[in-house]
């Protein structure tokens, strides 16, 4: 069956797709969003419930294979290191993420010129900061200025979580060894915002928040796109794109809530499916003008998959921290080792982000993997021992881009209408390796400088990769990139991609509040170029 | 599936196994695993996991073998120590089975109420009520912000 054709279609309602729609409503063009999951209601979320963290390991798990719910796709990544994580909804991924809202620094955009690695962006800190900033009042960022970590920029519109007792004996700890470290710029909003109520510091973030307090894209950018016309169809799973005579995207071929296909023509498509999903659709897309997949003349598409390396560090303290009250991954940053000195025995550098302590249940199956809490008649004491008296880091390490990582279609998976499901071809770089070895390293220094008796380490973390860059990477040269610097495909002129799979190289912090300033750079442009959007 | 899978005496072996996974600690007021009614909410969860049926019905009936050999199944005629090398004896014949019960017995027993209460925090999910922090201190950033830009220009 064929729909009215619309102007726009955009492929995914999550962080990218909800900014973008936002930006274009103004344009009164007919903008449709295909989104394979559904609307989250308030009541979905775990966090009203006393199973709020077991849930954590069913139907709000990371990783969708985990979870598989009908609107999950399966990944195979059973032959990489890190394991994939994202959430299928409107909001997309941002439905499950802890909200840390860090900007890239000025370097992440020249690696190449400054340091010989990866390459330079075709675009550049200065022009996308009006960017960040329209997102994170968009989003509700709250944070605090005057960070030497980065150039003078435009204060969050809120004030900064609180750190409590755990964040506050962490920075103890830094202001000790004399490093650097700073509130967490967080898309929560700290103070009822803009119709969002406030944080009650509850620390169910990673299961979703049901207080609307975090800014999750469904409840920022989507109401007021919707509000000025834009619509959303959810559990519509797009299967490809289709191209006509002249080589130009000319619809979607999508499967409804009631397994029927369906063909949405429109004039101009956006991807919107991040790291995994955009290149699986392009790779899907095969026709006579793109035997080896949509937009990849370039044979790019798929390739310089980069997650980014966590390393987990986690210490032991004597004294109780009350590290289940409060956002659960926003509380400091630190970017002591974020810039590059080769001394270090690698190029680039990392992040360290603090986590608040574990609830009950995780306390318990994280003292059962690591021998702390035994069964049996030393139970308790083990357990007494690391509930409440845990508090840690994750290392964010920047990935760098290499060919060989990448996604590619598996042979045999396919997902529940039968689309051939991605496959994770990764190996971590001696690069990252040894930047995760010294962040784990000094990650026990700081631990211990804030008191901590005993410390323990996991890295990689193996379930960690939510990050997902670089698998359609944009830059000027048609040979070397898959997309221009302002998200329009080099071989496609009315397709244009958003998400994190147009990243260059993935800096070390977490990459939603770049994502979005991204998205809202192209928006303007196509709305600048919009006589001419599909010129030479 | 429902939730009666298992008979009576069943329950009673499961819940004393479940016991020596975690043991009771009446010094913190924390109940048993088995006390708790762990083994119920494991029984219901049979419904929606097929494989950890898969795993738990073998090693209880293979629990029951045990205990018919060394007390004609009367599970209360044990001595506390004769119990733990049951358990032992257990481990050895069914290796899954003691792994798949401590995870599961974990998350439901440090869900219950009672428990988080012993523990010392609210007993109640973390929403709607939250809890209180004090507002952030900048104090604490006195050194920092003396410092001079981390940054490289670019």
């Amino acid at each position: 069956m064929s729909e009215a054709p619309v102007d726009v279609v955009i492929i995914g309602a999550g962080a990218s797709g909800a900014a973008l729609a936002w930006s274009l409503a103004d344009t009164k063009m007919n903008i449709l969003c295909l989104e394979q999951g559904d609307w989250v209601k308030a009541e979905d979320y775990p966090g009203s419930g006393d199973d709020w963290e077991a849930r954590q390991f069913t139907d709000f798990g990371f990783s969708p294979n985990q979870r598989g719910r009908d609107e999950d796709y399966p990944v195979n990544d059973s032959e990489s290191p890190i394991h994939t994580s994202m959430f299928n909804a409107v909001g997309g991924s941002t439905i499950l993420y802890a909200a840390h809202f860090p900007r890239l620094h000025p370097s992440d955009f020249r690696t190449k010129t400054l340091d010989g690695v990866g390459e330079d962006w075709p675009i550049d800190y200065q022009q996308l900061a009006p960017y960040y900033d329209t997102n994170e009042r968009m989003m509700g960022v709250s944070g605090l200025a005057g960070d030497p970590a980065y150039p003078a920029k435009t204060p969050p519109p809120l004030p900064p979580l609180p750190l409590g007792k755990l964040g506050e004996t962490l920075a103890g700890g830094f202001n000790k060894l004399g490093w650097h470290w700073w509130p967490s710029d967080s898309a929560i909003a700290s103070q009822d915002y803009e119709g969002r109520a406030g944080c009650i510091n509850a620390g169910t973030c990673l299961v979703g928040c049901p207080h609307g307090a975090k800014g999750s894209s469904d409840v920022t950018y989507w109401p007021d796109a919707i509000r000025q016309g834009v619509r959303i169809k959810t559990h519509c799973r797009v299967r490809e794109i289709t191209v006509d005579e002249n080589g130009m995207a000319d619809s979607v071929i999508y499967y409804d809530a009631d397994g029927n296909e369906q063909r949405q023509r429109a004039e101009i498509v956006v991807m919107a499916c991040n790291g995994i999903g955009t290149p699986r659709l392009l790779l899907n897309s095969v026709s006579k003008q793109f035997p080896n997949g949509l937009a990849n003349r370039s044979g790019l598409v798929g390739k310089n998959l980069m997650f980014h390396p966590y390393g987990l560090v986690r210490g032991i303290f004597e004294e109780p921290l009350e590290g289940y009250k409060g956002a659960t991954g926003c509380c400091i940053i630190s970017k002591e080792f974020y810039e590059t000195d080769t001394a270090r025995g690698f190029k680039r550098g990392y992040s360290f982000e603090m986590l608040r302590g574990m609830g009950p249940v995780f306390t318990a199956l994280s003292g059962m993997g690591s021998g702390h809490i035994p069964i049996g008649a030393q139970h308790h004491d083990g357990y007494a021992q690391l509930f409440d008296r845990t508090a840690g880091m994750v290392v964010i390490c920047e990935d760098l881009p290499e060919e060989s990582n990448s996604i590619t279609l598996d042979p045999d998976l396919k997902d529940s209408n039968g689309i051939p499901a991605p496959k994770v071809n990764y190996r971590l770089s001696e690069n990252s390796r040894a930047m995760l070895d010294h962040g784990v390293a000094r990650g026990r220094e700081v631990l211990e400088a804030a008191g901590a008796i005993d410390c323990m380490t996991e890295a990689p973390l193996q379930p960690a990769g939510w990050h997902l860059m670089g698998t359609a990477r944009m830059g000027d040269d048609p040979e070397r990139s898959v997309v221009n610097s302002w998200g329009r495909s080099h071989d496609v002129r009315n397709l244009f991609i958003i998400d994190g799979s147009i990243f260059v190289t993935a800096g070390g912090v977490n990459p939603t509040n770049t994502i979005q300033a991204l998205t809202l750079h192209i928006a303007d442009t196509i709305k600048e170029r919009l006589a001419t959007l599909f010129d030479d | 599936m429902t939730k009666d899978v298992l008979t009576d005496e069943q329950r009673r072996n499961f819940a004393a196994l479940l016991n020596q996974i975690i043991p009771s600690c009446p010094e913190r007021s924390l109940p048993g695993a088995g006390e708790a009614g762990v083994g119920a909410d494991i029984e219901t969860s049979f419904a929606t996991s097929p494989e950890l049926r898969l795993v738990v019905e073998p090693g209880l009936a293979a629990f029951q073998s045990l205990l018919t050999s060394a007390s004609a199944g009367r599970i209360d005629d044990l001595a506390p120590e004769q119990l733990a090398t049951l358990v032992a004896e257990l481990q050895s014949q069914q290796p899954a089975l003691l792994p798949t019960l401590t995870f599961h017995a974990y998350i439901s027993y440090y869900q219950k109420p009672e428990v988080q209460e012993a523990l010392g925090i609210p007993p109640r999910p973390p929403h709607p009520e939250g809890y209180e922090m004090e507002p952030f201190d900048d104090a604490l950033l006195e050194t920092v912000q003396k410092r001079p830009k981390l940054y490289r220009p670019a």
